[in-house]
């Protein structure tokens, strides 16, 4: 089942990837700069001094960078050159990749505030092809990306396996992370997201190991490994901070009742300094040695920035009060709005996904639920506390990311911050909470059937979402 | 009686939602199907070349078209092995059935 599940992944990854025009992904442009800027001179990009960043191309992004945005403007829907593969912008960009000078950028585009772990893994694909094309380390590096997603399939596989005993289901929970179309567009791009998705992914492996062996206790190596990854997942994308929730659950519920216990405290202790160290060490650093700034920098927002934190009673009526067509759009693209967002899965689909996905998964709820209150004793084919601990870091990861959007209108009042394939990092709690619910709407005889169900489903909805895309990007 | 009532009511229910399932894939196949030859008719000869352009080597087709034979088949063995798995076990249930 792993190998078939790496093989799905890789196959449809470089598919994904070869589908997509270069800098046709929200901000690759930008990711790609700040990965430009760390390759050539291993630091940290300067901060910004006041003038005004652009949001899709700044002025002082390298020769060649500028070159191919041109050239995919330019080669588009009905405007591509006839008889040939290959567009006379290709000769150029390989050659001036060579030279130095194209290759030089001020580093000053969006994602300079990012904290810089995808970027730093990234230069290592970059500087293999460093002399090459940025055709060629652009695709390098969202090759990179899609490592990444691989590497959220597999923990969701093993994940769902500590929340399950159906090998079949635990492949089917991986395989609709694996197809999703967002989680697609998004680990065959240079984003960040794609690293932040995959940390994220083996932060929830880990927390679901300890909470599925609970009552035993965890060692201090399983709490330094979780605070540890953890970290990174924060050094890749402030989402990360959004594991937290999970870290605290986790120890209070390895502490319940035995908060006397040496071990115990142990174990948190270890997953504290794990976090605590990845976190802190970097911007102590860059105080300590201002300029220049090491590539591993933190760049969180400067303390004027950041307002008071805000009221948290305040914040369920605030979602209660958002607009209908904003909590739409967040459903739609968390699902299927691709590019620049300015395409998506059609509407009347995405319609249908929503309903079915609700009502399967309701279905699911309450027959789970009946198992539960039944009187009559039996074994349950799903663990209780594995399956609610994913649950509960599904919808807490919706609930983080709406905060963030709560806390830049209320005090940094800007709107829009986040977008759907933001929620992506929970991805894999999400897809363990379907697949069990849809597992237990029948007995253990059609439970394979039901997998077979789910992953043809998940198929046919990615197949649809590159419909879509060719058809945007190479009809007209 | 009640555990045999409800065994049937959990196997119709499967069986429906199963089946929904199965008509909801079949719709979206239906349709991407449909664009996808569509866009093939209409662009047979352009398609391939239009994908290759501004792309390195190893994404433009031929190799482009391996990775989507590939996936394709990938696809249809996982989905034809899990139904012919799940059609199996369906059939000659085990017999610590719950």
């Amino acid at each position: 089942m792993l190998a078939a599940l790496v093989a799905l992944s890789l196959t449809k990854g470089l598919v994904w990837i070869s589908v997509f025009p270069i800098w046709k992904i929200a901000d690759e442009p930008a990711h790609f700069d700040n990965i430009q800027y760390r390759a050539e001179h291993m630091l940290h990009a300067p901060p910004n001094v006041g003038g005004a960043i652009d949001k899709v191309m700044g002025p002082g992004v390298s020769p060649e960078l500028k070159l191919s945005w041109k050239a995919t403007n330019k080669y588009y829907q009905g405007s591509f050159l006839a008889n040939t593969r290959r567009v006379p912008e290709e000769e150029r960009l390989a050659a001036i990749g060579a030279t130095p000078d194209s290759r030089r950028t001020d580093g000053q585009m969006p994602a300079l505030g990012y904290p810089g772990l995808y970027y730093n893994i990234a230069t290592i694909p970059y500087g293999a092809f460093r002399r090459s094309s940025i055709l060629t380390r652009a695709f390098a590096v969202r090759c990179l990306s899609m490592l990444f997603g691989l590497m959220a399939v597999l923990a969701t596989f093993f994940a769902a396996e500590l929340a399950c005993e159906s090998r079949a289901i635990a492949f089917a929970a991986a395989a609709l992370v694996a197809l999703q179309p967002m989680f697609s567009q998004q680990t065959a791009a240079v984003n960040n997201d794609a690293g932040a998705i995959g940390i994220c992914a083996i932060v929830f492996l880990l927390q679901m190991r300890i909470v599925a062996a609970l009552p035993r206790s965890p060692s201090k190596l399983d709490g330094l490994l979780l605070g540890v990854c953890t970290g990174l997942a924060i050094l890749c994308k402030p989402q990360g901070l959004g594991m937290l929730p999970g870290d605290a659950v986790v120890s209070a519920l390895v502490l319940r009742g035995r908060w006397r216990e040496r071990e115990v405290w142990s174990f948190i202790g270890a997953m504290a300094g794990g976090v605590l160290t990845l976190v802190a060490v970097p911007p102590v650093w860059s105080r300590l040695f201002p300029a220049p700034q090491p590539i591993l920098h933190v760049a969180l927002a400067k303390k004027r920035e950041l307002g008071p934190f805000p009221s948290l009673l305040g914040f369920p009526g605030w979602v209660d009060g958002l607009a209908f067509d904003y909590k739409q759009y967040l459903v739609r693209s968390s699902w299927g709005q691709f590019g620049w967002l300015d395409f998506a899965l059609g509407g009347s689909w995405i319609d249908r996904v929503e309903r079915l996905a609700s009502l399967c998964t309701l279905g699911g709820i309450a027959a789970i639920t009946l198992r539960v209150v039944t009187p009559k004793k039996q074994r349950l084919w799903w663990s209780v506390a594995p399956t609610a601990f994913a649950a509960f870091s599904a919808y807490t990861g919706v609930i983080f990311i709406l905060f963030a959007e709560y806390y830049a209108r209320v005090h940094l009042k800007i709107v829009g911050v986040i977008q759907g394939r933001n929620f992506l990092f929970m991805l894999p709690a999400f897809a363990i909470v379907v697949a069990v619910s849809l597992g237990s709407l029948v007995p253990k005889r059609f439970r394979v059937l039901v997998a077979a169900a789910i992953v043809t489903g998940a198929l046919a909805l990615n197949v649809a979402a590159l419909a879509t895309i060719v058809s945007h990007f190479y009809g007209g | 009686m009640v555990d045999e009532r409800l065994r049937r009511a959990s196997v119709q229910w499967g069986l429906l939602a199963l089946l929904v399932q199965l008509y909801v894939a079949g719709r979206w196949s239906f349709f991407a199907f449909q664009d996808l030859a569509t866009m093939i008719h209409k662009y047979a000869a352009t398609l391939e070349d239009r994908i290759s352009q501004l792309k390195p080597e190893a994404f433009k087709f031929p190799l482009a078209g391996v990775y989507i034979s590939l996936f394709a088949l990938v696809s249809i063995v996982i989905v034809a092995a899990l139904l012919y798995a799940g059609l199996r076990t369906a059939l000659n249930p085990p017999p610590n059935e719950e």
